[in-house]
C-alpha cells in the first residue's frame, strides 16, 4: 500500500531533485562575491556608484536566480520526471517571513556587536554573520525538507564563516571570498544532484504523452 | 457492529482507495501537479491513473485543466476546497480508528 506522507515529502523535495535551487543559490553568491571584491577595489566616482548598487544588485541577483532555477526546470526537470507547482505563501505568512528576518537578523547582528566589543578579540564580523545566517537558512531548508545536504552545507556555511572570521582579512575582502568559496561550493553541490537525477532519468517521455 | 468498526465502515470510499489516496495526499501539500508526475508518483498505467483521476473529478475533489507548455499537451490538476476537506476528514477518521484500537 502506497504511503502517503512518504509521497507528501518526495512531492515537497521533488523541487530540489535537480540541483537547480543550489545553482540558483549559488549564482546569487557569486553576483554578491563581485559586489563586495568591486566595492573595496573600485575606487573614484565608480566607488559611490557601486556603493548605492547593493539594492540593485540584491534584486537583479534574485531575478536572475529565479529565471535560472526556472530555465532549467523548463529545460531539464519537467519534461522528465513531471510539473509541480508549489503553493506561494498567501496573507498574513507573506509578511510574517520579512518580520522573522529581520528579528533574527537584528539579535544575531546585535549578539555579534555585544562579542566584538570584548577586549582582546579582533575579528572580520561580516563572513561570520553571513555564515551564521546562510548557515542557519540550510537549517531550516533541511528541517522543512529533510534532506541531508543541506545540514552539511550549514556546517560547511558556518566552518567557512568561522575561518574567515580569523584570516585577519580586512571585513569586506573576507565577505568576498566567503561568497565565492560558498558560491563554488552550492555550484558543486547543484552539479553532482543534476548528475545524479540525470542518471537516473536519463530521457524524457515522449511528447503528449500526459493525455487522458 | 463496534462503534471503532462503525467508524471506519464510515470512511470515504472514493478516498480509501490507496491510489486515489495518494494522489489526494499530493496534491494536498502543492499548488498542482501535473499528469506526469502524479503517474511517476504513484506508479500507475497512463490509463488506470486517467480513471482515478476522473473519479475524483467527478466527486468534485479536484479540478483538471488541459492547457499547453509549447506545444506540448499538459494536464494539471489542483485540489479543491472540498477535496482537501474530505481528505483531512478522511485522514481524521483512520487516525481515530487507529487509536481506538489499539492494545
Amino acid at each position: 500500500m502506497p504511503d502517503n506522507n512518504k509521497s507528501q515529502l518526495r512531492t515537497i523535495q521533488y523541487f530540489y531533485v535537480d540541483g537547480s535551487f543550489e545553482f540558483g543559490f549559488g549564482l546569487l553568491c557569486l553576483i554578491l562575491s563581485a559586489f563586495f571584491y568591486a566595492d573595496t577595489h573600485v575606487h573614484g566616482w565608480l566607488s559611490a556608484v557601486v556603493d548605492s548598487s547593493l539594492v540593485l544588485v540584491i534584486i537583479g541577483g534574485a531575478w536572475a536566480v529565479n529565471r535560472l532555477i526556472k530555465l532549467l526546470k523548463e529545460k531539464v526537470t519537467w519534461p522528465r520526471t513531471g510539473y509541480v507547482a508549489y503553493n506561494s505563501n498567501k496573507g498574513s505568512k507573506r509578511g510574517l517571513k520579512p518580520v522573522l528576518a529581520l528579528v533574527v537578523g537584528g539579535l544575531v547582528a546585535a549578539t555579534a556587536n555585544l562579542f566584538a566589543k570584548a577586549p582582546g578579540i579582533h575579528i572580520a564580523l561580516m563572513p561570520l554573520l553571513s555564515g551564521f545566517i546562510f548557515g542557519l537558512g540550510m537549517v531550516v531548508f533541511a528541517w522543512r525538507t529533510s534532506i541531508l545536504r543541506f545540514y552539511l552545507l550549514a556546517i560547511l556555511s558556518l566552518v567557512l564563516g568561522g575561518v574567515l572570521a580569523y584570516s585577519r582579512m580586512q571585513n569586506i575582502d573576507a565577505l568576498a571570498v566567503y561568497y565565492l568559496a560558498f558560491g563554488l561550493v552550492l555550484f558543486a553541490t547543484g552539479a553532482c544532484v543534476l548528475r545524479a537525477y540525470l542518471r537516473q532519468n536519463p530521457n524524457s517521455p515522449m511528447e503528449g504523452s500526459d493525455e487522458i | 457492529m463496534r462503534s471503532d468498526l462503525r467508524s471506519l465502515a464510515d470512511v470515504n470510499r472514493l478516498i480509501h482507495e490507496p491510489s486515489r489516496s495518494v494522489i489526494l495526499a499530493i496534491l494536498a501539500v502543492v499548488e498542482s501537479a501535473d499528469f506526469l508526475y502524479l503517474q511517476r508518483e504513484t506508479g500507475l498505467t497512463k490509463g488506470n491513473l486517467s480513471v482515478h483521476l476522473s473519479k475524483l473529478e467527478e466527486a468534485g475533489f479536484i479540478k483538471i485543466e488541459k492547457t499547453y507548455r509549447g506545444k506540448i499537451p499538459l494536464t494539471l490538476c489542483r485540489i479543491t476546497g472540498e477535496g482537501r476537506k474530505a481528505f483531512d476528514d478522511y485522514r481524521y477518521q483512520l487516525k481515530q480508528f487507529v487509536e481506538n484500537t489499539k492494545e
